[in-house]
């Protein structure tokens, strides 16, 4: 880490004893830079062994004793399908849950640019899904998913005969509970971006287009979503980063189930390692995503510092 | 004649939460007319744009445009021009799509846009950053681009709000003259609002004055720099402002004289005012300085000389006061002594208590 | 001016309406099952609003004896895990939540300060907390386990306050920063000009100008902790237990969930992050997009 460029005073530089202390600076940053290296810079060296060994916990071998196998857990991940199927899967999920939030909240938003009396009471309505635990919103869905829940009825009373379809065990529906739960609490957060971005619209370029005759849909596409563009890349770039470690809505609804039907990638690895114990193996799938993850975060990071 | 009138307000009202910003306003706008709405800032002009353009409705009162009334017609179906004090130029959208962007809400086929984009960059020299986006752009070429977008489309009525605040004085002075210029060439029908007085008087052909959300005065600028109606009007025009002093008017043998701290048994004829106390409004241009005395002069001692390069304002002792009186350049020195006569034709009475200028002869004899 | 025709406006405000009614209404199932008795919990048709309103299954969340007499009347055959009551669970929560936030933002504040006056570690050094966001918590969930086990962290309060203090850090550091940055560096200046170091610069003058926006991100960093799932999950054993825990714990192996106690457990468990939510509704924004966004 480097200092150069650093103005202003350094009162270590004047007393003697202190001389020996890192630069002032330096000791400010320091708290929160060894709490880091605790939890995730020497975790992450440590996966990169266990990542080459086959440790289990359930074999009563320290993992730093454990025998490495090299390769093999990367060459069994590839030849993994469940494995493929949780990264395609969670890759689908982001795509959806995140391309939703966004259509919604942008939709919503549109209703609340004029001024009306209990529009603040709304706001504050729309986005209690945000405020609330995840664990307990995927609660909620589960129950309102529940063979016997609220939605079954609702579909009874429409259909007129009693319908009591098992959501959470049908092998490709149960992902949609979930990605619901999902979509239900986050859509709130995308919408209050939104919001925040078109009230701090350039007022007057909207209203000049207004009085040079363009329709609403003109100026919301060649006016407003222009000038709305950096709010919404940062919202989707946070979201979907969110939505990529999705776990507590799965692990709620349908740990995974039914037969990996659901596995999320930290679903999977959560079962692969607390589950069936094989450290090892998921320390490789992890280092894989860890990999992956920063190096594409890397590249989308960019837009964040330039409209910070 | 009433074919003529491209826009008119009448009574027209408007309050925020009981604070009110426009107050029975009436104004009438003649079609290729150049009128100035002016006013100090907060007098309701901007609230009195905003209703004619259609972004506030009025509480009372009509808004009539074409002898029609539009006090509820949507404001992109008002064919009305607009360009904001900020510009509000399309920031993300390069100057030629700025341009084409009212044409082609219009529905104008493709040929014809590009036509009208190219004769119109032509005349305000725009051709040059056609390619550049509307947030690169500095204040005065945004100014233009503002302008452009607004004439291109051929608007019947062409506001304006403030248009010059954002500039230099250097840049405003020779975009006066080339925007009365284009004014004048496409017979353009203009509402100007400023609170910039050099701006209204160059450039207008009329002068409405503003103040507490209503009209004082319309008029000529002639009209309103000689014959304001009252003391703000008189104040609020001229530069240096005009000199307000103390007189007394009092009856000399039949006859109705002035008497200042200065001067006495000035003339009042044909002005039938009651005797009393009264305010005398001089401009600084309708006194007369002389080194030597003469008829009709008194002393008076300079205070404080300001150079303004074709003519220097003397600081004066009147009275207990300090007028302003504009002379030659070199005329006198600070410190010295000079003998001071005053054009009492040119001067008001202003009328203490009310505040408005006594009628003056010129008018009666009109009426 | 509204150019909308009525009809227009109406449709509006009902799509209005209609998104109220949904977000709220899982919310609202929640809240009316944890009045539910238990033959309400899953009957069919389902009970939307109950006739009998009963506070069983708080008096199950808090108190042991009736979760044991709730157990005999359901002929004892309810093998569910009532570790304790939820007391223990809020207790510890509350302690490793408020610690947690406490360190991450004075960390984070003594961070954000250098990182914003003194540019320390070059204009990259800020993302490399933002990575720690990025990554999903479960990828350094094992080596984390293999690392409490030898250091003797695993369930124990110490180790779940390091572990959030760690995740929650890039948010104090962003957020603070963005605030600090919006306090003019004069301000600091006039002050050092009389003789002061900069460091008491920044507490006398700095400090006491953001105090509303450190409040409102350890506000935040606290609902964050208190939601937080995943890591209690793996790194306790029993000896710890979060609030978010024990609202999944609420499972019997033969019937399933216990709807009604899960739903009391979660809407209290909820409460105090809905509240602390609205407080700083107005700094919501900025703390999700770490600063980025601000109102």
């Amino acid at each position: 880490m480097t200092t150069q460029g650093v103005d202003g005073p350094h009162p270590s530089q004047e007393q003697g004893w202190s001389r020996y202390l890192p630069r002032f600076n330096i000791l400010l940053v320091l708290p929160a830079q060894l709490t880091m290296m605790v939890v995730v810079v020497v975790p992450t060296l440590i996966i990169l062994w266990l990542a080459i060994t086959d440790w289990q916990p359930t074999q009563a071998i320290a993992w730093f004793k454990a025998e490495p196998i090299w390769f093999w857990n990367f060459y069994d991940l590839w030849y993994d399908s469940r494995f493929t199927n949780a990264v395609l899967r969670t890759l689908f999920v982001v795509a959806v849950c995140v391309s939703i939030e966004l259509g919604l909240a942008l939709g919503l938003a549109l209703l609340f640019l004029d001024e009306w009396p209990w529009r603040r009471v709304a706001v504050s309505v729309i986005i209690l899904p945000m405020m609330i635990i995840p664990v307990d919103a995927a609660n909620a869905f589960f129950m309102l998913f529940n063979e016997r829940g609220p939605i079954n009825h609702l579909v009874s009373l429409v259909i007129g005969s009693p319908y009591e379809f098992s959501w959470l065990s049908h092998p490709t529906w149960a992902m949609a509970p979930i990605m619901l739960a999902e979509i239900w609490q986050w859509t709130p957060l995308m919408f209050l971006l939104v919001l925040t971005g078109l009230m701090n619209l350039p007022q007057n370029q909207v209203r000049a287009a207004i009085v040079l005759g363009a329709s609403p849909a003109r100026i919301f596409f060649k006016i407003m979503l222009p000038l709305l563009l950096p709010v919404i890349s940062i919202a989707l770039l946070i979201r979907s980063i969110e939505t990529f470690k999705i776990f507590d809505p799965v692990y709620i609804l349908t740990r995974g189930q039914p037969g990996g039907a659901t596995e999320t990638i930290s679903m999977f690895m959560y079962n692969g390692a607390f589950v069936y114990f094989r450290m090892g193996y998921i320390a490789a799938a992890a280092l894989l995503v860890l990999v992956v993850v920063i190096s594409i975060c890397l590249v989308l990071a960019r837009p964040m510092t330039r409209h910070g | 004649m009433t074919d003529d009138i491209k826009l008119e307000l009448r009574g027209v009202r408007k309050s925020f939460d009981g604070v009110v910003a426009v107050k029975g306003l009436d104004l009438a706008l003649r079609k290729g007319e150049f009128l100035s709405l002016l006013g100090p800032s907060g007098c309701g002009k901007s609230t009195t744009l905003s209703m004619i353009a259609g972004f506030l409705a009025p509480d009372s009162g009509e808004i009539l445009v074409d002898g029609r009334v539009v006090n509820k017609m949507a404001p992109r179906k008002r064919r009305i021009g607009l360009v904001f004090q900020d510009y509000a130029v399309f920031s993300r959208l390069t100057v030629r799509a700025n341009l084409a962007f009212g044409l082609e809400s219009q529905g104008m086929p493709r040929k014809e846009r590009h036509r009208a984009v190219a004769e119109i960059s032509e005349k305000l020299a725009l051709c040059d950053i056609l390619g550049a986006r509307g947030g690169d752009l500095n204040m005065s070429e945004m100014q233009r681009v503002a302008l452009a977008r607004v004439l291109v489309t051929k608007p019947e009525l062409l506001l304006l709000d403030e248009p010059m605040s954002n500039l230099d004085a250097s840049l405003r002075a020779s975009l006066r003259s080339e925007l009365k210029q284009i004014q004048k060439d496409l017979e353009q029908t203009v509402l100007y609002v400023t609170h910039d007085q050099v701006e209204a008087l160059s450039m207008s052909d009329r002068i409405a004055v503003m103040r507490d959300g209503a009209v004082l005065q319309a008029g000529t600028p002639e009209d309103i720099y000689h014959r304001p109606v009252d003391r703000f009007v008189a104040q609020f025009i001229g530069d240096p402002p005009i000199n307000i002093v103390p007189c007394r008017v009092e009856d000399a043998q039949g006859k109705l004289v002035v008497n200042t701290a200065l001067h006495s048994g000035l003339g009042l004829a044909g002005r039938d005012v009651p005797v009393g106390d009264y305010l005398l409004a001089v401009r600084p241009h309708h006194f007369r300085a002389s080194h030597e005395p003469r008829e009709g002069t008194a002393e008076s001692e300079i205070r404080l000389v300001e150079n303004f390069g074709a003519e220097h304002v003397l600081h004066v002792t009147y009275g207990d006061e300090l007028v302003a009186v504009v002379t030659e350049p070199g005329f006198a020195q600070e410190g010295e002594r000079l003998h001071l006569s005053l054009d009492i034709e040119q001067a008001h009475l202003i009328h203490p208590l009310d505040e408005r200028i006594m009628a003056r002869r010129s008018r009666e004899a009109a009426a | 001016m509204n150019e909308n025709p009525l009809w227009v406006t109406i449709l509006k405000r009902t799509a209005v309406v209609v998104s109220m009614i949904i977000a709220f209404f899982p919310i609202y199932w929640l809240i009316a099952t944890s009045f539910k008795p238990y033959d309400q919990w899953a009957s069919w048709p389902p009970v939307w609003l109950t006739d009998a309103p009963t506070l069983q299954n708080y008096r199950i969340v808090f108190f042991p004896e009736a979760a044991r007499e709730f157990a005999t009347a359901q002929q004892g055959s309810l093998d569910y895990k009532v570790s304790g009551s939820a007391w223990k669970a809020f207790q510890d929560s509350a302690i490793i939540s408020t610690f947690a936030t406490f360190f991450s933002v004075m960390f984070g504040t003594l961070a954000a300060y250098s990182i914003v006056r003194f540019r320390t570690g070059g204009e990259n050094y800020p993302f490399q907390f933002l990575t720690v966001r990025m990554m999903p918590p479960i990828a350094v969930v094992v080596p984390i386990v293999a690392l409490f086990s030898i250091l003797r962290l695993s369930d124990t309060y110490f180790g779940l306050v390091l572990a959030y203090t760690a995740f929650t850090l890039p948010f104090s550091i962003w957020m603070i920063r963005s605030f600090i940055e919006e306090v003019p560096l004069e301000l600091e200046g006039a002050a050092m000009v009389h003789g002061m170091s900069q460091f008491r610069a920044f507490l006398t003058i700095t400090l006491p100008l953001i105090k509303g926006g450190v409040l409102a991100t350890a506000l935040f960093i606290f609902i964050l902790n208190w939601s937080e799932f995943l890591f209690a999950l793996v790194l306790t054993a029993g000896n710890v237990i979060t609030v978010t825990l024990q609202v999944a714990n609420y499972v019997s192996a033969s019937s399933g969930k216990l709807y009604g106690v899960q739903a009391a457990m979660g809407t209290i468990s909820t409460l105090p992050v809905i509240l602390f939510g609205y407080v700083i509704q107005r700094h919501l924004v900025r703390g999700l997009t770490f600063g980025a966004i601000k109102r």
